[in-house]
């Protein structure tokens, strides 16, 4: 009980005192993000990083993981509990879990009470209590599992004392409601019984007085409560009082005001270690051990954090491996913040152990914190100075070579192998040694899968790709597939439940993708006589050559390129076999003008069809349906993206700029500059096409698909992707439609415009 | 010619609409309000949102800035309801407006019912708040996904006939929801806060959205929340702008958030 009791103490006092590592909040549609390589923690299930498969460690992983891959980079282990505690301790903190531990308690001592008291409303008992102005928001657990215990055994003792019937036992029972009463607010004091009263019932009385003056914030009284028990040789709770004395210091500390708390802290530290000292109250010394610990934790934190690191980097086996992670974990978040680059508190200040020094290291992305694991690396030759520093080194820095070397010394089986021959590949493409990379790659992509996970394969495939000898090794190595799926709502990349997971989207499960890199590669960086092979490759599944044959098309349409355009379509027609009728329609128009037009009606049609690849899962709605989200007619690249003002989560699975593959040549790469710079010029999709429709409708205004397509443009100016142009756009396919068609039903069908 | 913009014609047909709307309930539940009115006359309009963390807040000019911040975090469980209630420190300045905030959470291990009696259970939780002193405004925070909207209409219905008729009620909305989902339209709320930020994929769709016709004509036309860490280069000028910090909020951060809003 006591032990219990401690702990929840630690944890509730720790989650109240300091910081919470585990919030969270709401936001963003729900779309289901596609997670190629997780950034925030590794990927599902935890126990595999937590028993040694930590694969390619990731600087922004929080830092619970990044010790657990510190531990293995240094040859430790966790035994089976240890990996536990973790597992634990992360899904606390992921799946943002909360069990009320007191409510069992309460329950227990409400049954212990009503077989003295029968009949009548139990007392109603929170345990949160709110705090006093200028707090009042604030609540703080009051009344803790422990006092419910302790409650219930001292009913039944006294019961057998007194007996279950006797008035004594009544009245005890009434002032312990009193007591309890003060979980949730007022001051409910019970009064001292008369001097001639039952003396085991009059000790009782005392401490009751004493713990409803605690509970009712009255910590003088209850202080002076608490040391009139102790210094009392009869009664039964002066073992106890010692430390109820230290948990009122403490807890003045924490509610009183602020200029008294280290006065209350020191108090406090004194008074548990005098217990802990004191053999005669061996009965309170785990309990005090643990309050100390808190005690500490609040006084001296920055000892506390080196101590912590300490004995979490070196022990094995250890009991209390939760507790200290988390308290850990917190003080550097206290201390550190998210970003340890612009932290004023450096590892040195918190005592300059390794651990410490090597977690705010590897974190930061300052030249400093490279020149340190330089430093620390050659210094120590230990795996994870190594890992810290070629994670972060380019392949332009003098010790780069050196650092190469030791990396592909690591044995396939160590737990830092597949971040050393990552980062091995990493600097040989900087280097351009594309050939060392790509036998590399090949060689740990072919022969040993197994010691990689999911995340670590992508990262290797994505390497590879960079290093393509041809459009059919990109096609290859382009394709991935997820690590995991989320909601991603709230940053956390929490696997989605297969239950949440809509009827358009589940046929893509289990197949590969395209990663972020890989789009932004297509997007940008290959041509469009490229893309036509890729529409037709079989080295891509069909899901993935139907988006790549229709951004082809659309592309070659948008950029004028007939001949691409007209040769796309019939890979088109079979990869899209709904918008055959319409692809006729174009192959059949006459000239270039009329199969522009012919494409954009088609386009208007087809709501899905977009000049860009998609990443992961991309739209989800069929291409011939209108996305209830205006994910129409073409968004993306519409905007071009500000990585300062991009949302955080985005950031990290953002593609990064890289170098085009390796396969392209000159021309090729100097032909999809020039179309990229055409088509992100272009602005929303909707205004390109009304603009069309309506230069098309003036020109041709007998053309019977004409008041329809006036129709439809206006409706993607309401349902596509919209910015300050597009109302013009709106008014003039509107005017038009209503000035030359009015008794047209499309006329009819087209009531408003829409404007900014 | 009818050049008529949507907004012309839709907005007195909402207005209508949410007048007869009003008539409908008003015989069963006392909680059908008008939103932009009322909502609108609530100061300050800067809000800083104070999520479950240690927050110091006292250097607020509690005349320009209110605070919402997350009071309770109720977690649906099985057939249960499990409140949390906040354990971090929140100081401001005497007499700030504070809007308390009740974040709903499903258990992932064992997932809730969304029964009647669960909505119910959980709006008893919330209605506490609206006791606190200086709360004009509850605000409820929760994901809905398209199945669990009934569950979530019912239990804003219950809160709303538990809370004190002039205490106003906000909720947080998925950026999504203000662009064409009328799920909103219904709801017994005084105001619907887009969150603009975290988005996802859908990013460019909502903020191209923002940068054209707004939330206009929906529950999000005068609010809207931001995070300090994703600048919105076009953002609506909206009477109440919620704002969300990634870390504790100090003066820096939140003299950064009052130059480049202009607040």
């Amino acid at each position: 009980m006591i032990r219990r009791f401690a702990k929840l103490l630690a944890a509730a006092l720790i989650s109240f005192l300091l910081l919470a590592p585990v919030t969270a909040i709401a936001c963003g549609p729900f779309s289901l993000d596609t997670i190629f390589s997780f950034t925030v923690h590794p990927e599902y299930p935890l126990e595999n990083f937590a028993r040694g498969d930590i694969g390619l460690v990731q600087p922004s992983y929080a830092r619970s993981y990044l010790y657990v891959a510190y531990r293995y980079l240094n040859g430790n282990s966790f035994t089976a509990a240890e990996q536990n505690a973790l597992v634990e301790l992360w899904h606390d903190r992921l799946d943002l879990r909360w069990e009320p531990a007191e409510e069992q308690s309460v329950k227990r001592w409400l049954a212990a009470r009503e077989k003295v008291v029968s009949g009548g409303e139990a007392p109603k008992i929170d345990v949160y209590r709110s705090r006093e102005k200028p707090n009042e928001y604030e609540t703080y657990l009051n009344c803790q599992k422990d006092a419910f215990e302790t409650a219930a055994d001292t009913l039944e003792a006294r019961g057998k004392e007194w007996g279950i019937k006797s008035a004594l036992l009544k009245i005890w029972v009434d002032a312990q409601d009193q007591v309890f009463a003060n979980c949730s607010e007022g001051k409910h004091i019970p009064d001292l019984l008369p001097a001639d009263a039952d003396p085991s019932g009059r000790a009782d009385r005392q401490y009751q007085i004493a713990a409803a003056n605690f509970y009712a914030a009255n910590f003088d009284r209850a202080l002076a409560g608490f040391q009139a028990i102790a210094a009392e040789r009869s009664s039964p709770w002066r073992t106890s009082a010692p430390y109820l004395i230290a948990r009122t210091f403490l807890r003045t500390a924490s509610l009183g005001r602020d200029e008294q708390k280290v006065a209350s802290l020191t108090a406090a530290e004194k008074q548990l270690n005098g217990i802990v000292g004191d053999k005669k109250l061996e009965s309170s010394h785990e309990n005090a051990r643990r309050l100390l610990n808190l005690v500490r934790l609040r006084l001296h934190p920055k000892d506390v954090v080196h101590e912590l690191a300490i004995s979490l980097a070196g022990k094995k086996g250890d009991p209390n491996l939760k507790q200290d992670l988390w308290d850990y974990t917190v003080l550097l978040d206290q201390f550190v913040g998210d970003e340890p680059a612009s932290s004023k508190t450096t590892a040195a200040e918190l005592g300059g152990d390794a651990l410490t020094d090597w977690l705010l290291t590897f974190q930061s992305e300052t030249p400093e914190s490279l020149a340190h694991a330089i430093d620390r690396w050659q210094t120590t030759a230990s795996v994870p100075w190594l890992i810290a520093a070629i994670a972060k080194i380019d392949s332009s820095n003098s010790s780069a070579d050196a650092l190469k070397r030791a990396a592909a010394a690591i044995p396939s089986d160590s737990p830092a192998f597949p971040a050393a021959v990552f980062h091995v590949a990493r600097l040989n493409i900087a280097a351009g040694r594309f050939n060392e990379a790509r036998a590399m790659l090949d060689g740990l992509l072919n022969k040993h899968p197994s010691h990689f996970n999911a995340s670590t394969i992508n990262s290797l495939r994505h390497q590879r790709m960079l290093v393509a000898n041809n459009l059919d090794e990109f096609l290859s190595y382009a394709q991935r597939l997820p690590a995991g799926m989320s909601w991603n709502d709230d940053g956390r990349e929490i696997p989605a439940d297969a239950s949440e997971v809509s009827e358009n989207v589940k046929p893509m499960q289990g197949k590969p993708l395209f990663d972020a890199d890989a789009a932004k590669i297509f997007n940008e960086k290959i041509p469009i006589s490229l893309l036509k092979q890729a529409a037709v490759s079989k080295t891509l599944p069909q899901h993935l050559r139907r988006d790549v044959a229709q951004a082809a098309w659309l592309r070659a349409v948008i950029l004028h390129d007939d001949v691409a355009a007209t040769e796309l379509v019939p890979t088109l027609k079979s990869l899209v076999p709904e918008m055959s009728p319409l692809l006729d329609n174009f192959l059949a128009a006459r000239d270039p003008g009329a199969k522009e037009f012919a494409a954009i009606y088609a386009w208007l049609k087809f709501p899905g069809l977009e000049p860009i690849v998609d990443t992961g899962i991309g739209r989800s709605t069929p291409l011939g349906e209108q996305d209830s989200y205006r994910d129409n007619w073409w968004c993306s690249a519409a905007f071009t993206a500000n990585p300062d003002n991009a949302e955080e989560g985005a950031k990290k699975h953002a593609a990064k700029e890289e170098m085009p593959p390796a396969f392209l040549t000159r021309a090729q790469r100097a032909n999809a500059n020039k179309e990229y710079a055409m088509i992100s010029s272009l602005g929303a999709g909707p205004n390109y096409i009304s603009r069309q429709v309506v230069e098309w409708a003036t020109s041709h205004p007998t053309d019977a698909r004409v008041p329809e397509a006036l129709h439809l443009a206006v409706n993607t100016t309401r349902h596509g992707c919209t910015d300050k142009e597009t109302g013009r756009w709106s008014k003039a396919a509107y005017d038009f439609l209503h000035r030359r068609y009015p008794n047209s039903v499309w006329a009819k069908k087209t009531p408003y415009w829409f404007k900014d | 010619m009818q050049s008529v913009s949507p907004r012309r014609v839709l907005v007195p047909a909402l207005m209508l609409a949410a007048s007869l709307f009003v008539v409908a309930f008003h015989h069963h539940v006392n909680f059908a309000r008008s939103s932009k009115a009322e909502t609108t006359t609530l100061q300050p309009a800067l809000i800083l949102w104070a999520w479950e963390r240690r927050e110091d807040l006292t250097f607020i000019d509690s005349k320009q800035i209110s605070v919402a911040y997350l009071a309770r975090t109720i977690f649906l469980r099985a057939e249960g309801v499990v409140t949390k209630p906040r354990l971090q420190p929140l100081s401001t300045p005497a007499g700030t407006t504070v809007i308390p905030v009740a974040r709903i959470e499903s258990d992932r291990e064992t997932p809730p019912r969304l029964s009647d009696n669960q909505a119910r259970d959980a709006a008893i939780e919330i209605s506490q708040l609206a006791l606190l002193p200086n709360v004009l405004m509850v605000q409820v925070d929760f994901d809905a996904t398209t199945t669990q909207r009934q569950f979530y209409r019912t239990l804003l219905i219950e809160l709303r006939k538990r809370m004190p008729p002039a205490t106003k009620l906000s909720i947080t909305a998925l950026a999504s929801w203000c662009q064409g989902d009328n799920w909103l339209a219904n709801l017994p709320i005084d105001e619907a806060v887009p969150m603009l930020f975290r988005m996802g994929h859908d990013r460019n769709a909502i903020l191209s959205r923002l940068s054209g016709d707004g939330f206009r004509m929906t529950r999000c036309e005068s609010t809207a929340g931001i995070s300090t860490d994703e600048h919105i280069d076009n953002l609506p000028a909206v009477s109440r702008l919620y704002v969300f910090n990634p870390s504790s909020w100090n003066r820096d951060a939140l003299n950064k958030v009052m130059e480049t809003y202009e607040r």
